[in-house]
């Protein structure tokens, strides 16, 4: 007898991402991903200045405003074919850098930590052994017995005070929650230093961006930023060096408690490592480049097939068509009008809401797919790409994080258990240690750059007539993602922004196919129906990312999110 | 908790955030941004206090909200009332609302984000949270007319929240022109060749 979980939640008026699973036997038989709502942006942008697409685009999300900026202006660039100065090019590597940096330290400890630490049973721990713990692992020097006493007193203030809804669904005391009382106090502490570090990190963005949310600094053709080491009102050595040590302070963080938190969790939860592989397919692309024209780049990028090392292909530039030519978006399944696979250049946007059918239409996302094949995309993604082709960080960062998991759960680790739930989480641990230090090598060069007299921020252009086509991409925190654009006569006459969490959240496609959040529910263990807690672990460890739309406080207190049997 | 804003303030603390929140491309969500706009063109604030669009941010609310005595928010809220009606909650109210699921980072909203500063030991001392009904919240910008007829109310309400707590708002005797780009109509600024 199976039986159908729906996952819903309804915070907006508009909702995003619903989870079907149909249980049978303790584990996941079938699911369903479905993003509730539909985004409209080429509606929205069709006839504008293109010049004015990065300023509408960054809103289509609140919370990856920055990745939608530097990737319009990539895809604009593209197609007016022109370079832009490396002064431009590092600043907005260093801004995509201290970005990811916020992003991913929030995904761990903000957004996902919860589902594999039981924040109640800290309330148990002997705070002196947690912090002995701590110190056996890592040099980090806010993990004293003194700030393992303050948070655990912490904690209980606000137990007792009834107010626990910050972890609301958390699922605490659920028979999966397994680390020890001290983990779990030491995980708490670390949530409360993330909130700092993660600031930090952000602070950079705004520095260099003006604002966050939704930077201000880009133009198509380079950047706002005014360099005049002499001059207080522009980008100058003080800021430069605020600017270091943020990232030093960001990368100290990353490297010696996240990357850690991160291995003891694996290691505690070594019975998962199994769970949630799915779509082994990866897909990534090169990012951080270090040229005008986005020929070299010290991120890689390129395609994996079937779970298989060997079969990786390098995407080696902004304009390879390697990626160009291969990206489609199929909508069999989604609330659109037809039943087309096209690419993103040739598509058009016309809802059409049937209901939710699962053999028929039930989402509003489109299912992307690479050579007609559904890809994995996101940090997992890129450090296998990385790995496959010898990528000297990557390789080294993964191996780090897979021999201290692998002592801790007294076992050998090969980068084959990657391919999982607990991968995923490993990777964007792997891939914020990686970027840690690129972000300090993109300021050397920065500031390498400029002391040899370059102050150059734009390149100035003009629109050809006629019509033109470019496409834009850029390695987001949550995977590949990209713009396209067709230009006629100086206007946009198309507009497509196919995302990561399309291409992992999709639906199935004309062939079947299911997408990677479908695939990698299937076989997940689930111990109590009522509290899919293990269905949330695989949905989260992809950090999706569906909302790009809208947003509506309920102050009444009505329901606001449901998880049902059916 | 009431009271002037100086009074048990360190010497520059006592900042008050003003927040603009929703999407500005999807009709009337836009509303907290579109009256953030209107209140910088037509008064001026002192110093301390902050007025910023931060469109649909989750956990990015966090850096705005620290450090600042006082949040005061503007956003669209869901009621059983008619469009464009404006109410004012206070932080117990709001603070009382269960959250919600997490499923994606903006899943944790304004309440996360001050549940999170509370337990790290600094959340703001008052919240306000001055809310409109949409009537359409559609993909495309521009707010309805419904919401647009709004706007001087929920300015007024924030005016005056502003004015109790001691801050003195100033407004502009020539307003400048307000920054609502999202609503330009399209238009071509391009230079060919």
């Amino acid at each position: 007898m199976s039986k159908r979980i729906v996952i819903d939640p309804i915070t907006r008026i508009e909702g995003h991402l619903r989870i079907d699973v149909e249980v049978e036997g303790g584990a996941v038989r079938d699911a369903w991903s479905s993003g509730q709502m539909w985004r409209g942006i080429e509606t929205i942008l069709k006839g504008r200045d293109p010049r004015d697409a990065w300023l509408f685009t960054q809103r289509i999300c609140g919370v990856c405003t920055t990745v939608h900026a530097i990737t319009s202006v990539r895809a604009v660039e593209n197609a007016l074919g022109i370079e832009i100065p490396l002064n431009a090019q590092l600043i907005r590597n260093i801004i995509i850098a201290a970005h990811c940096l916020h992003d991913h330290i929030v995904h761990f400890y903000q957004l996902s930590a919860l589902d594999w630490v039981d924040v109640v049973s800290a309330l148990k721990a002997d705070p002196d052994k947690a912090a002995a713990l701590a110190e056996s692992l890592s040099a980090w020097p806010r993990n004293s017995k003194h700030e393992m006493r303050a948070v655990k007193a912490k904690l209980a203030e606000f137990v007792e005070r009834g107010q626990l809804g910050i972890f609301a669904n958390g699922y605490w005391g659920h028979p999966a929650m397994k680390l020890p009382a001290e983990v779990n106090l030491l995980a708490v502490a670390h949530y409360l230093q993330a909130l700092e570090y993660q600031k930090i990190a952000n602070q950079v963005v705004t520095l260099l961006g003006s604002k966050t949310p939704n930077i201000q600094n880009l133009a198509v053709g380079g950047v706002a930023n005014a360099i005049n080491l002499d001059n207080p009102a522009t980008l100058n050595m003080d800021k430069l060096y605020k600017i270091k040590g943020l990232l030093e302070q960001a990368a100290a963080f990353v490297q010696q408690v996240y990357l850690i938190d991160l291995a003891a969790v694996a290691a505690m939860y070594a019975d998962w490592l199994p769970y949630g592989k799915g779509v082994t397919n990866y897909l990534a692309v090169p990012d951080l480049p270090l040229d005008r024209a986005g020929k070299v780049f010290d991120l890689p990028g390129g395609t994996i097939f079937n779970a298989d090392l060997g079969t990786v292909k390098e995407i080696k530039s902004f304009d390879d068509p390697y990626f160009r030519d291969n990206v489609s978006e199929s909508i069999a399944r989604a609330w659109y009008d037809g039943d087309w696979d096209r690419h993103p250049w040739e598509e058009d946007t016309v809802p059409k809401y049937t209901d939710f059918n699962p053999d028929g239409k039930y989402s509003w996302v489109k299912a992307p797919r690479f050579q007609g094949k559904p890809m994995q995309v996101g940090p997992l993604a890129q450090v296998l790409v990385g790995y496959a082709l010898g990528h000297e960080p990557i390789k080294r960062w993964a191996d780090a994080v897979l021999e201290t998991a692998g002592s801790l759960a007294k076992t050998k680790l090969s980068p084959a258990i990657l391919h999982s739930t607990l991968g995923r989480h490993a990777a964007r641990g792997i891939r914020a240690a990686v970027m840690s230090e690129l972000a300090l090598k993109h300021w050397q060069l920065l500031v390498e750059n400029i002391g040899k007299g370059d102050t150059d921020i734009f390149t100035p252009w003009q629109y050809p007539r006629g019509e033109i086509r470019g496409f834009g991409f850029h390695e987001a925190p949550r995977g590949t993602l990209s713009h396209w654009v067709v230009i006629r006569d100086g206007k946009i006459a198309n507009y497509q922004a196919v995302v990561p969490s399309t291409w992992n959240a999709g639906p199935r496609d004309a062939k079947g196919q299911k997408g990677p959040y479908e695939a990698c529910l299937v076989g997940n263990p689930i111990a109590d129906a009522e509290r899919p807690l293990e269905v949330l672990r695989t949905v989260h460890s992809f950090d999706p990312c569906l909302a790009c739309a809208i947003h509506t406080l309920d102050p009444t207190g009505r329901e606001l999110s449901r998880v049902r049997t059916l | 908790m009431k009271g002037k804003l100086d009074e048990g303030d360190p010497p520059g603390g006592g900042r008050v955030a003003v927040v603009g929140l929703g999407n500005v491309l999807m009709g009337d969500d836009g509303f907290g941004p579109f009256v953030v706009q209107q209140l910088l063109a037509r008064f001026e604030f002192p110093d301390r206090v902050t007025v910023t669009d931060l469109g649909t941010p989750g956990l990015d609310l966090i850096p705005f909200i620290d450090g600042a005595a006082v949040l005061v928010v503007v956003d669209t809220v869901a009621l059983d009332e008619p469009p464009g009606a404006v109410r004012v909650f206070r932080g117990e109210e709001l603070r009382a609302a269960p959250r919600s699921a997490r499923l994606s980072p903006h899943d944790p909203g304004l309440l996360e984000a001050l549940d999170m500063l509370e337990l790290g030991g600094e959340g703001p001392r008052e919240v306000v949270l001055v809310g409109v009904v949409p009537q359409r919240c559609g993909v495309g910008p521009g707010l309805s007319e419904v919401a647009r007829g709004a706007v001087d109310e929920a300015m007024a309400a924030v005016v005056e929240h502003l004015g109790s707590l001691g801050v003195k708002v100033k407004r502009r005797e020539e307003p400048l022109a307000a920054d609502i780009w999202w609503e330009d109509p399209v238009t071509f600024r391009g230079r060919q060749t």
